[in-house]
């Protein structure tokens, strides 16, 4: 099997991220459910023969090196400590009946096994100070489901006075909270990871009719966030401050303590991750959080709420809000209470809450935002690991994802071979329903997200690119669609070659299935070409030279570097993750995130 | 015969060398650099009256160039009570880490302006080449730059300690520690050990190798210009036997750091196990270079050239036995040979010499008894095997070149001199087991283009250190260290750092009251 090579870096890492990638592709293309696509000039041409393998090492590295794949750890169930039991007098609260049940849609009621049925009730509400609410001004907005068009649930819409009662719980939630043993705050989160492996199907629906993730490989993304939220359990007994003796006549100490209560906004592409990656480093630094979800994919996080309830957080602890950024997200970016506030999604809102924070309370701000990552494929590479995992990539999610390689850089010599293998691969990708169990490429998040994306496309085909593949928006069944008219958001897999350095598609992040394959024979030429962009996220290299793959691991312009593996490898739970440039400030997963979320002090105590 | 050969061999510990118990040199030194005779380095204390003298030779040359104090336990004793006092002063370990830093950057300093001065004295006394020494030397003030600024920059931690305590883990030096070292780079690994040890705030005495220990003498005196306070640095001459057993078995020393052969090792073991004092000893080794099929053979030739005869194989990293995968092992071995066979003896302070002498006659004797073992087991000798003198004198071995296979003496046994054991191998499985088969575990080098099967076979290699595509790089930020026969701790780096100080950790209540009224049977009490 190809493992990354970092995989041995540990069991978490190596089984929540590495395990995931290599069943999304093992998972993304079974031959019985391949079609054609689009492809216009080489879908029909025949492949070149395969090379005759030309590595010169004779003997497989399996054979020599065992590595033990870890167990996967029991869970411990999450037990409650007993100082949990200042919070006796709160109690699990049913649900109440007057909740907002919503109907399934009826475009999936089809009688087919392959279509995850829905669960028997989706909450819609906002969740404050440990109980499900409407919002304040008792305003709701649609979701739609972009496979369909058709609604899905009404959604509670917060406003400045619902994000002001988050915010006035988490404050008053945050000293108990802040004070509760390491070991008891721990506790909480283990229960809640594995809550969460407990309704791997109910997450994986939610997220299918609000932005359209196929199901198939759901249940990855849950194990991820299960998995980051339990790092962060561990963390919480590692993260020390520091003394000093260096001064004559004093004791220095560091302590490393929380900001209060904390704001995160998370984005609709990867819903769960993302919100585990705030609420695990957040809550295990002792902070109180009021997280907003995306308009776009608001379910999965009113479902973690349920969770986060039975996992026995104290109200307060955790809240969880739906609305949209100019509303709900300014009042919190401007809140003077708020005293850190965590953002994933474009370069454009990161700054507007850059900005906000300083206008208001110079609230502490990180920040993950937008790539227009690389890869460069070398001569000497395994082509077809390149073109699958280089595929992959940008096919994963519909290509909405922030380190999807939407550059790939293809030396001159193989570029033919390479190019030819990628166009029949991504246009082999079985496009439909993403309830159904066989979907591997669903539709674009809502009629917004596939606007702009066909704005990019005529813009690729106007300055000078030449289309390959793909190129339109197309319907659910995969056949080119008609006029605005067309029912879902689906855009086929495109692929561009030769692409001017120059052109829109190669500056700007799509956040689609599209992407730039362009060649170059010169290595400094291209490290060049690679960081000539003001994102820097991601930045893959396939190579078999150990001093070319080091050269550019040091040499990239980006807070991630796969090295004979490309996004979404790469991402471990104990491993720092975010952006150089304009990509973001600060980092996610490892205990650097754990740092970000916590305030430092200095004590100087003296002796006397 | 070497003290340090001997034990290797395992024949004796604390064995006697070579002592005149006069005072007076036999022959006049030949070098006008050198002063006739050289006396201890412990200022401030009372110098017995040592008649023992040692005498130091050329190995180039086999002239005496000067004579040295062999320290008697007296000395040792006044040595470390020296360090006792300067160190209970707290003139050096309580002073301003400020003050620390600007002493060792200025010690750097003065060792840089002497450099060439420094490198000449090392090839006069151990017979390496000038070239080498100059190489060596250039890097070594960056030790004390880079303790000095470990100095300044270290902290403790504060754990997450459960409920209202406040713990701080805090350090402190260790009180005077003793250091024993060799006399392959006499003055690199005795400022590996004093630096960070120094930096830290210890006192040292260092009892720097019989065989060559002028340069570490005239260290410590620059030292002293250099305001490292007298009692802070001290120097101690003499065999391992005497002045080394007197120093180790010392009960006030709180630490020992040697470099040297395993039985060595285990003798200071042992006498730092009766004071119950920790140990850092970097041991013996038997270095394989494994090469793998896909790498150019001729840049693997080099490395391992390089790897086998800089100091004429005389370092614990020696690439002593380079296993070679049979699918180039001829291309390799025809290319290695030959490169062997070109490399110039001769005169160490001629600058275009490449190999030089071995450090004494005795260890002429060894390489000759390894080649003849290897010979009568079945090995084919395909170059060197003889001594080489030149102009009829010095320690000069032949760089010797012996197919062997994984069972033989050669394969398994520290040689310490330029006699190289070639293995052909027909499976990186079995190279791997053939590198991991020898008690030592130091270092390893390993050559491939591929990056994944470097990562996976050092991993798996028994060995503290392992190179990948290069050979006995190192840095003082980068731990450096054995496991198994070849040693325990580590030189170098943060580690280094902290193993010359103790960690103390400090739990203050600062609201648990109940916790401590335990017999007044309040059952929230708290126990642990």
């Amino acid at each position: 099997m190809a493992l990354p090579f970092d995989a041995s870096r540990g069991w978490v890492g190596w089984y929540a991220w590495a395990w995931y990638v290599d069943q999304l592709r093992l998972r993304a293309y079974p031959a019985s459910t391949r079609r054609i696509g689009l492809a216009r000039l080489h879908a029909s041409a025949a492949p070149p023969p395969l090379p005759a393998c030309t590595h010169p090492l004779r003997f497989s590295t399996s054979t020599l090196v065992a590595i033990d794949r870890p167990p996967r750890l029991p869970n411990t169930g999450g037990l409650i400590h007993p100082r949990l039991e200042q919070f006796s007098s709160y109690k699990l609260q049913a649900i109440s009946s007057n909740h907002q049940d919503s109907m399934p849609p009826s475009a999936d009621t089809s009688s087919a096994s392959n279509i995850l049925a829905a669960p028997k009730r989706i909450e819609t509400r906002l969740y404050i100070n440990g109980e499900f609410r409407d919002a304040v001004s008792g305003k709701t907005f649609t979701l739609v489901n972009p496979a369909t068009d058709e609604p899905v649930a009404q959604i509670a819409e917060a406003d400045k006075e619902d994000v002001d009662a988050a915010v006035d719980a988490a404050e008053a939630a945050y000293p108990a909270w802040r004070d509760m043993d390491g070991h008891a705050r721990a506790a909480c989160l283990r229960k809640l990871a594995a809550l969460i492996r407990e309704n791997v199907d109910a997450f994986a629906y939610l997220e299918a009719v609000s932005m359209g993730r196929p199901v198939y490989n759901y249940d990855n993304d849950c194990e991820f966030a299960a998995a980051s939220i339990e790092y962060m359990a561990g963390a919480i007994h590692h993260l020390h401050g520091e003394t000093s003796l260096q001064s004559d006549g004093y004791l220095n100490l560091t302590l490393r303590q929380p900001f209060g209560v904390c704001a995160a906004i998370i984005p609709w592409n990867v819903p769960m991750i993302m919100f585990a990656w705030k609420l695990g480093p957040c809550l295990a630094a002792g902070n109180t959080l009021v997280l907003k979800s995306s308009e776009k994919a608001p379910l999965t996080s009113i479902k973690m709420a349920e969770l986060i309830h039975q996992a026995g957080f104290p109200p307060g602890v955790i809240n969880i809000i739906g609305g949209f950024g100019p509303t709900a997200g300014a009042a919190m970016a401007k809140h003077m209470k708020v005293r850190k506030i965590a953002f994933t999604g474009s370069a454009r809102t990161g700054k507007l809450i850059q900005e906000m924070a300083s206008q208001s309370n110079l609230k502490n701000v990180t920040l993950e935002l937008g790539g227009k990552s690389p890869c460069v494929v070398f001569d000497d590479a395994d082509i077809d690991a390149a073109v699958a995992g280089s595929q992959f990539s940008i096919q994963w999610n519909s290509g909405q994802i922030c380190i999807a390689n939407s550059r790939i850089y293809v030396h001159e010599k193989i570029a033919e071979e390479f190019t030819q293998k990628f166009v029949k691969s991504f246009g082999s990708v079985k496009i439909g329903n993403p309830l159904d169990k066989d979907t591997r490429h669903g539709p674009q998040a809502d009629k917004l997200q596939l606007a702009n994306i066909k704005r990019f496309l005529e813009k690729g085909k106007a300055e000078g690119g030449e289309l390959l593949l793909g190129g339109a928006q197309v319907t659910m069944d995969g056949t080119e669609a008609s006029g605005d008219e067309a029912k879902g958001c689906f855009v086929h897999p495109t692929v561009f070659s030769n692409v001017p350095e120059s052109a829109t598609i190669v500056k700007e992040e799509i956040f689609g299935p599209v992407l730039a394959i362009n060649t170059f024979t010169s290595e400094d030429e291209v490290l060049a070409r690679c960081n000539d962009t003001e994102y820097g996220l991601y930045a893959a290299v396939y190579t078999k030279s150990l001093d070319r793959a080091i050269k550019f691991a040091k040499g990239m312009e980006a807070g991630t570097v796969g090295v004979n593996c490309t996004s979404p490898s790469g991402l471990f739970v104990d491993m720092p993750f975010g952006g150089f440039k304009q990509s973001g400030v600060g980092r996610e997963c490892g205990m650097d995130s754990l740092h970000h979320w916590s305030e430092v002090k200095t004590v100087a105590i003296k002796l006397s | 015969m070497s003290l340090l050969r001997q034990l290797i061999r395992g024949s004796t510990r604390w064995s006697s060398s070579r002592r005149l118990d006069i005072a007076i040199p036999a022959r006049r030194p030949f070098h006008s650099m050198f002063r006739p005779h050289y006396t201890n380095v412990f200022p401030g204390a009372e110098i017995g009256s040592s008649r023992q003298r040692i005498e130091i030779e050329n190995p180039a040359t086999e002239e005496i160039i000067c004579t040295v104090d062999a320290a008697s336990p007296a000395d040792v004793n006044a040595a470390v009570t020296a360090g006792m006092k300067a160190f209970q002063s707290g003139i050096w370990a309580n002073k301003d880490v400020n003050h620390r830093f600007d002493v060792l950057i200025k010690l750097a300093d003065m060792l840089k302006s002497r450099m060439s001065e420094f490198a000449k004295y090392e090839s006069l006394q151990t017979g390496r080449p000038i070239r080498e020494m100059n190489a060596q030397l250039a890097r070594l003030p960056e030790w004390l730059t880079y303790h000095a600024s470990l100095a300044r920059t270290h902290t403790g931690r504060i754990p997450p300690f459960k409920g209202k305590m406040l713990n701080t883990l805090t350090y402190s030096p260790l009180g005077v520690v003793a250091q024993i070292t060799p006399w392959n780079h006499p003055l690199l690994i005795a400022i590996k050990k004093i630096a960070p040890a120094l930096a830290a705030g210890n006192s040292v005495v260092v009892k720097p190798s019989e065989l060559a220990p002028v340069s570490v003498l005239l260290f410590a005196e620059m030292a002293l210009e250099a305001r490292i306070p007298e009692g802070v640095l001290n120097v101690v001459c003499g065999l391992g036997a005497e002045t080394g057993k007197a120093l180790c078995e010392d009960s006030r020393i709180a630490k020992i750091d040697l470099t040297g052969g395993t039985e060595t090792g285990r003798a200071v073991c042992a006498a730092a196990g009766k004071n119950l004092i920790p140990v850092t000893a970097e041991l013996g080794g038997k270095t394989p270079v494994l090469v793998f099929p896909d790498i150019e053979v001729e840049r693997a030739v080099k490395g391992a050239l390089f790897a086998s005869f800089i100091a004429a194989g005389q370092t614990c990293v020696t690439g002593s036995r380079i296993i070679i995968h049979e699918d180039i092992y001829d291309q390799f071995a025809a290319s290695f040979v030959a490169k062997a066979n070109a490399l110039r003896i001769g005169d160490p302070l001629d600058t275009k010499t490449q190999v030089s002498t071995v450090i004494n006659r005795a260890s002429i004797d060894r390489c000759q008894r390894f080649v003849d073992q290897a010979l009568s087991e079945g090995g084919k000798l395909l170059c060197g095997g003889s001594p080489a003198p030149v102009n009829g004198k010095g320690h000069f071995f032949q760089p010797t070149v012996i197919e062997v296979t994984p069972e033989m003496a050669l394969a398994n046994e520290e040689v310490f001199g330029p006699v190289i054991a070639l293995i052909r191998s027909p499976s990186p499985a079995h190279m791997l087991a053939t590198a991991n088969s020898t008690p030592f575990a130091l270092g390893a080098a390993l050559w491939t283009s591929s990056l994944s099967l470097a990562h996976s076979v050092s991993q798996q290699l028994d060995a503290g250190l392992v190179w990948v595509n290069t050979h006995h790089n190192n840095d003082p930020s980068s731990p450096w260290g054995g496991w198994k026969d070849s040693g325990m701790g580590k030189e170098n780096g943060v580690e280094a750092f902290e193993g010359y100080l103790k960690c103390k950790s400090t739990v203050v209540n600062w609201g648990e009251a109940g916790g401590v009224d335990w017999f007044e049977d309040n059952k929230g009490a708290r126990y642990g």
